[in-house]
């Protein structure tokens, strides 16, 4: 299963990779000349043995024991995917595609390769395989590809009818060339049998230098023409290169992207066009380095007979899942084919093996996934008894199932829960609700189902009509918000709702928020026990803005507020002054309040609130107590 | 005999009309100094009243004198804010007065006793319009 998942990625991978496709750079050409000339009579193979050795390289392997996938030098995390999963599932539950429309499709691409690859191949066969291209692109199932193959030949022809005509033109400059050469021969050669040059020696040089003066004035246009023929040239034979290099770029990205969009069938195709419209040899692959980098293996650069290698593998690989998947299936080897032909589907999921396999063939495999996914879940939540009963199930239906795995988890949890209520057993013996109620929370943690925790619990209360009476105690005090009283009987509600998880939810943050005013009050106690009441009141006063239900928080508050009346006197005529809008009065309050007690914390909120209202850009000077004397005073809410 | 008691007259007439000079000199000193107070003529900020409706005395001027306890904020372009003490009839009152910018000169710390003039401004809050220390 993890083996599957791990190609997802690595196709997650690819896809990164055809963004560095898309910045592939043309490098400078050859000059033709320089290329091999394939032969038409001995055709060159498919794949060179350092080519296949390097395709090899390419197939992922899957190390079991650390979930890793290595691929081309890097290593890939292969985590559990729950989107290609529930693909899968759904793919396992879909009925097989064997209508007209796909059957027709499949023998249009089947009569394409056959055309393609015929030993007595011809023009005419390239040309009829290239209309059947417009046939497949009708179906909905070929998302337009074919389309897309059939204009890069397309693409192909006019570059190559491109280079035709500047071949003509390029011997027409030629044919220019060698009679102007003629011209400029009899031009040099030229000149009448009765010219003589005079006897004596000035005459005579003077003779020459004029007859040099003649001719160099009657071969200037010849030469002017003839550089500009010559430019001519070398220009077109630049164009020619570059308009048969952009064709095959444009052809190998097509090739590239069905590669990495994973459809084979279209990859080998637009190869073997590839491979007839250019038979020079030249089959290197012109990617960007990212690109480059995936496809290519032991030092050896890709090339088109590599991708067509690759694709033709994958397709012999999805093959050969699908039949190893049959063979485990028949052999109950469930673990074993369901990973098998998740391999496959990663791969090759819109290939016809995939997609023809039938329904009744998957529905097994099917099941299987399922119910493992529901192991998996269960021993997520913990819930340890169903998933005890998943396993049996999986061992009954699968062979090869491994049941080591959850059966150590199973175990684990159950001995420690049975240790935490042992411990539990022993507290309630003891009466001691403390050590009762950690034991039962910590029982509850490793195991929240435990059905042995309903017995204990029915244990403790004697009978289960006592059980119903807690819990329906539980749902008054819920309902009257009284959270003291389910605090202060704690052990019995936390055995009550034991096994009812949506009770155990509303009781968990009540013991949290429980426990939280019970530290604060003890913590107000000892500060009130050193004389420091209006301290003890603060915080409680403070604490009861938060939890205003609670009815001991309210009594000691109450209780502290008397013992520091004139503080809090202080403070309510304040608050009261700076509801009306008083802000001098309320000021004035709060400044008192503050001299009084200078670590109080709503004091300095008041100075501060108001500061901030009437000049908000005006900074708080820091106050003569220290922030730590405050928190030692003050204990936090 | 009349000589002697001739002497003793000019003598004390002499020291009752310096006493007299001195006299005047103190009394149109204090009557001048008084005269030239500028608080003088400002009336005293009732403190009970105004901890209990401070925006009832919106507008008015007073002064009072109290001790300074806290600078409580500081802005460049507002100024000071300071909370003094001041007592009344023995009890203790504390005000907060906004100290603006125009009287950055006048020095104020902790412990400082200062006569001030104050306008309540809006919201009930009092901006000192002059500072002296007392």
């Amino acid at each position: 299963m993890k083996h599957v998942k791990a190609v997802l990625i690595l196709f997650v991978v690819f896809c990164s990779a055809v963004i560095g496709f898309s910045e592939t750079k043309v490098p400078p050409a050859a000059p033709a000349a320089a290329q091999p000339k394939a032969s038409p009579d001995a055709p060159e193979p498919v794949l060179s043995d350092r080519s296949l050795e390097a395709a090899k390289q390419m197939v992922p392997g899957f190390d079991p024991r650390s979930d890793t996938v290595v691929w081309n030098g890097g290593v890939w995390k292969a985590e559990n995917n729950r989107l290609f999963r529930s693909q899968f599932l759904k793919y396992l539950n879909e009925p097989e595609v064997v209508d007209e429309l796909s059957l027709s499709y499949t023998k249009i691409l089947s009569d394409i390769k056959n055309l393609l690859s015929s030993q007595s191949q011809n023009a005419a066969d390239l040309d009829k395989a290239w209309s059947k291209l417009f046939e497949a692109a009708k179906f909905d199932a070929d998302a337009s590809l074919s389309q897309d193959i059939a204009d890069s030949v397309y693409a192909v022809w006019q570059a190559k009818r491109e280079q035709q005509h500047l071949g003509k033109a390029s011997e027409t400059i030629r044919s220019e060339i060698e009679q102007i050469s003629r011209n400029m021969s009899m031009e040099v050669s030229g000149g009448s049998l009765f010219d003589r040059p005079p006897k004596d020696d000035k005459g005579g040089r003077s003779w020459m230098e004029n007859q040099q003066l003649q001719r160099e004035y009657k071969l200037k246009p010849y030469e002017m023409r003839l550089k500009e023929l010559e430019a001519t040239t070398a220009a077109n034979v630049i164009k020619k290169e570059a308009s048969e290099l952009g064709a095959k770029i444009q052809f190998q990205t097509i090739i590239v992207q069905m590669f990495f969009q994973r459809r084979f069938e279209h990859v080998g195709i637009a190869c073997r066009f590839y491979q007839n419209l250019f038979g020079d040899g030249d089959q290197k692959m012109r990617v960007g380095e990212q690109a480059k980098a995936m496809l290519s293996g032991g030092g050896v650069d890709p090339t088109v007979s590599v991708v067509s290698a690759l694709a033709h593998d994958a397709i012999k690989k999805v093959d050969d899942g699908v039949k190893a998947y049959l063979f485990h299936m028949e052999n109950k080897e469930l673990n074993a084919g369901t990973e098998r032909l998740q391999e496959a589907y990663a791969i090759g999921l819109n290939l016809p093996t995939i997609k023809t396999l039938p329904r009744t063939q998957k529905r097994l495999g099917y099941n299987y996934m399922y119910k493992s996914g529901e192991l998996f879940d269960a021993l997520e939540v913990r819930d340890y008894t169903y998933a005890q009963q998943l396993v049996d199930e999986l061992k009954e239906m699968a062979s090869d199932f491994n049941a080591t795995k959850p059966l150590a988890a199973i175990e684990t949890a159950r001995t420690l829960s049975r240790m935490h209520l042992a411990k539990a057993k022993v507290a309630a013996s003891r009466a001691d609700d403390k050590m009762l109620e950690e034991e039962l929370k910590s029982a509850v943690a490793i195991w929240p189902r435990n059905p042995e925790l309903e017995k204990l619990s029915m244990g403790i209360f004697g009978q289960a009509d006592v059980q119903q009476q807690a819990l329906i105690d539980f749902d008054r005090l819920i309902a009257q918000k009284n959270h003291r009283e389910i605090f202060e009987n704690r052990a019995k509600y936390i055995a009550a709702t034991a096994m009812q998880p949506e009770k155990a939810k509303i009781l968990e943050p009540i013991l949290v928020k429980m426990g939280e005013i019970e530290v604060t009050l003890a913590q107000c106690h000892k500060i009130a026990e050193l004389g420091d009441y209006k301290g003890a009141w603060e915080a409680l006063e403070l604490l009861n803005s938060k939890y205003p239900q609670d009815s001991k928080l309210r009594e000691d508050r109450l209780e502290y507020a008397t013992r520091a009346a004139g503080y809090v006197g202080e403070l309510g005529k304040a608050a009261e002054f700076r509801a009306k809008g008083d802000l001098g009065s309320s000021l004035s309050w709060y400044l008192k309040a503050y001299a009084e007690y200078p670590p109080g914390k709503i004091a300095q909120d008041g100075i501060d609130s108001i500061l901030v209202e009437m000049f908000p850009t005006m900074k708080r000077t820091a106050s003569d107590s220290s922030t730590e004397d405050r928190k030692k005073t003050v204990p936090p809410s | 005999m009349r000589r002697k008691s001739n002497k003793t007259v000019p003598f004390l007439w002499v020291a009752g009309l310096t006493g007299l000079v001195v006299a005047v000199v103190i009394a149109v000193y204090v009557l001048k100094s008084f005269i030239s107070d500028p608080f003088r003529a400002v009336p005293e900020l009732p403190l009970a009243g105004y901890v209990e409706n401070s925006i009832g005395y919106r507008g008015n001027i007073y002064r009072f004198t109290g001790t300074v306890e806290n600078q409580i904020g500081w802005s460049k372009e507002k100024g000071r804010l300071v909370s003094f003490m001041a007592t009344l009839d023995g009890r203790p009152y504390y005000v907060a007065v906004l100290l603006p910018s125009e009287l950055d000169s006048v020095n104020v710390q902790k412990g400082q006793r200062f006569e001030v003039k104050v306008k309540v401004i809006d919201k009930g809050l009092l901006q000192a319009l002059e500072a002296r220390k007392s």
